[in-house]
């Protein structure tokens, strides 16, 4: 075995079982900090109240009724909280609510029958927003539902389903002028009430041309966003089909993407040249239609959504 | 201790298989054997669940991947070749190749990465990220075209068809 020439396979076993201890150090360490914390907090809380309170005797009971003075218990349920809101959503002003199944793709049919928020489950149809006046909400697309506060005593959740979700592509505007940043972002949204278990879904958004030619990789892009990478984020490791995680009614991934829409594949020819660093070679692209397309990825996930946008001359 | 015995064995497999993959990534032998010392303790911290995978391979590449990532971001800011550039260097070579992997998406980078440093099959690539295979594809063909369009149509004029065994024609 062709072992390293600074160290033999011994050295290197015993280096990485040293370090392997020293991390399940680390982590029972922050295991139990974290627990101490969380008894010490709520004691000190009512420990605080209770200064506060001079002619008040303290009586803690274990069991039984509370005195009447006492300390109000907390009443509130536990409750899964809603995710959190993306940082920098846009107004939407182009939606795209995904079909419940793997439908056909580029589906295009007359205005939508906004879902009723009373309905639980809702079966959407394929659609696309006809497009507002510029400055304009686009109405029940995006943004987040008002959480709905889970049962107190309600059953463990089921595994989400794809027809309790929309994707929601969000464009900054309608019409762009040439060589004109485009900032979209894809929104994977729960319109149902109540919570369940999301597996690792993520959303991939490509640029498609009129003539269906995919410019993603081509349109100069910065990309960010907020997916969670289950398996690294937990302590064990677990795939796509078993991260679960708890969410309720509101976004739980979103992808942002900014394109610089100047097409740059156009290299020069001749003698090996590389890519030009200050982006000469870089035409805007042309006027006409595009699409953009937001792939859901993942196990048993959804259908694409689309929504198109303008550049003008 | 049966657990310590069969992370010896992965040990032995493992190892050289993590630096081989930094060490394409980084060109650098010792901070490759590092990273590979790294990810192999963060699998023997976890080995009572990590050892059982199916996928456990592809799991400790993936953490040696991501590691080396790091150390890339770390150390090298994202600078092409000038327009005098010599592709013929390996060295240049593998610094534009490494600042183009780090423009790519972090799935596909790490799709790249696993699939043609670490030497994974697709499956195995789709099992060590938890990805479907369809999206393991997907991820390796936009990965590739990006990585083609940042290197210059004229790479294959002097070049092999791959390097490191990343297809770049």
């Amino acid at each position: 075995m062709p072992w390293t020439e600074s160290r033999s396979r011994d050295e290197w076993l015993s280096e990485v079982r040293r370090r392997g201890e020293r991390i399940r150090r680390r982590r029972r360490f922050t295991a139990a900090v974290a627990g101490s914390f969380a008894l010490v907090l709520p004691l000190s809380v009512v420990t605080g109240y209770l200064a506060g309170q001079p002619d008040r005797g303290v009586e803690l009971s274990v069991a039984g009724p509370a005195p009447v003075d006492s300390v109000p218990p907390d009443t509130a349920s536990p409750q899964v909280p809603p995710p959190p809101a993306p940082a920098d959503e846009p107004a939407p002003t182009t939606t795209t609510t995904t079909p419940p199944g793997r439908a056909g793709a580029g589906t295009v049919s007359p205005p939508p029958t906004i879902p009723s928020g009373d309905d639980p489950v809702v079966r959407s149809t394929a659609t696309t927003v006809p497009l507002p006046p510029l400055g304009t909400s686009s109405a029940g697309g995006g943004g987040l539902a008002a959480a709905t506060p889970a049962g107190s005593s309600a059953p463990a959740p089921e595994r989400c389903v794809v027809s309790e979700f929309n994707v929601v592509i969000s464009l900054d505007k309608k019409v762009y002028g040439p060589g004109e940043p485009v900032s979209v972002s894809s929104t994977l949204e729960k319109k149902s009430p109540g919570t369940c278990l999301v597996p690792d879904w993520s959303l991939w958004i490509s640029l498609l041309n009129s003539a269906g030619t995919d410019l993603t990789q081509d349109a100069g892009s910065t990309y960010s966003s907020n997916a969670t990478d289950q398996s690294e984020k937990r302590d064990d490791p677990c795939r796509a089909g078993d991260c679960l995680r708890p969410v309720g009614p509101g976004s739980v991934y979103t992808a942002t993407y900014k394109w610089e829409m100047i097409d740059c594949r156009n290299y020069p020819t001749g003698p090996v040249i590389p890519v030009p660093p200050d982006g000469s070679h870089c035409r805007p692209f042309p006027p006409g239609t595009y699409t953009v397309v937001a792939d859901w990825h993942g196990p048993d996930a959804g259908a694409p959504a689309r929504a198109t946008f303008q550049i003008g001359s | 201790m049966r657990e310590d015995g069969s992370f010896e064995a992965a040990f032995d497999e493992l190892f050289p298989r993590a630096v081989r993959l930094a060490n394409r990534m980084l060109g650098d032998r010792a901070a490759a054997e590092d990273v590979a010392a790294e990810a192999l303790a963060r699998a023997y911290a976890r080995w009572s669940k990590v050892g059982g995978l199916s996928y456990r391979d592809g799991w400790v590449l993936k953490v040696a991947t991501n590691l080396s990532i790091d150390r890339l971001r770390r150390r090298v800011p994202e600078v092409w070749p000038q327009v005098e550039a010599d592709f013929e260097d390996g060295v240049e070579l593998r610094m534009a190749l490494n600042a183009a992997l780090l423009t790519l998406a972090p799935r596909q980078r790490e799709a790249v990465a696993l699939r043609y440093l670490g030497g994974l099959t697709d499956q195995e690539v789709a099992q060590a990220l938890g990805i479907s295979l369809g999206s393991v594809k997907t991820h390796i063909h936009r990965g590739l075209k990006r990585l083609r369009g940042r290197l210059g149509a004229g790479l294959e004029e002097v070049t092999p068809l791959a390097v490191d065994g990343i297809p770049l024609a």
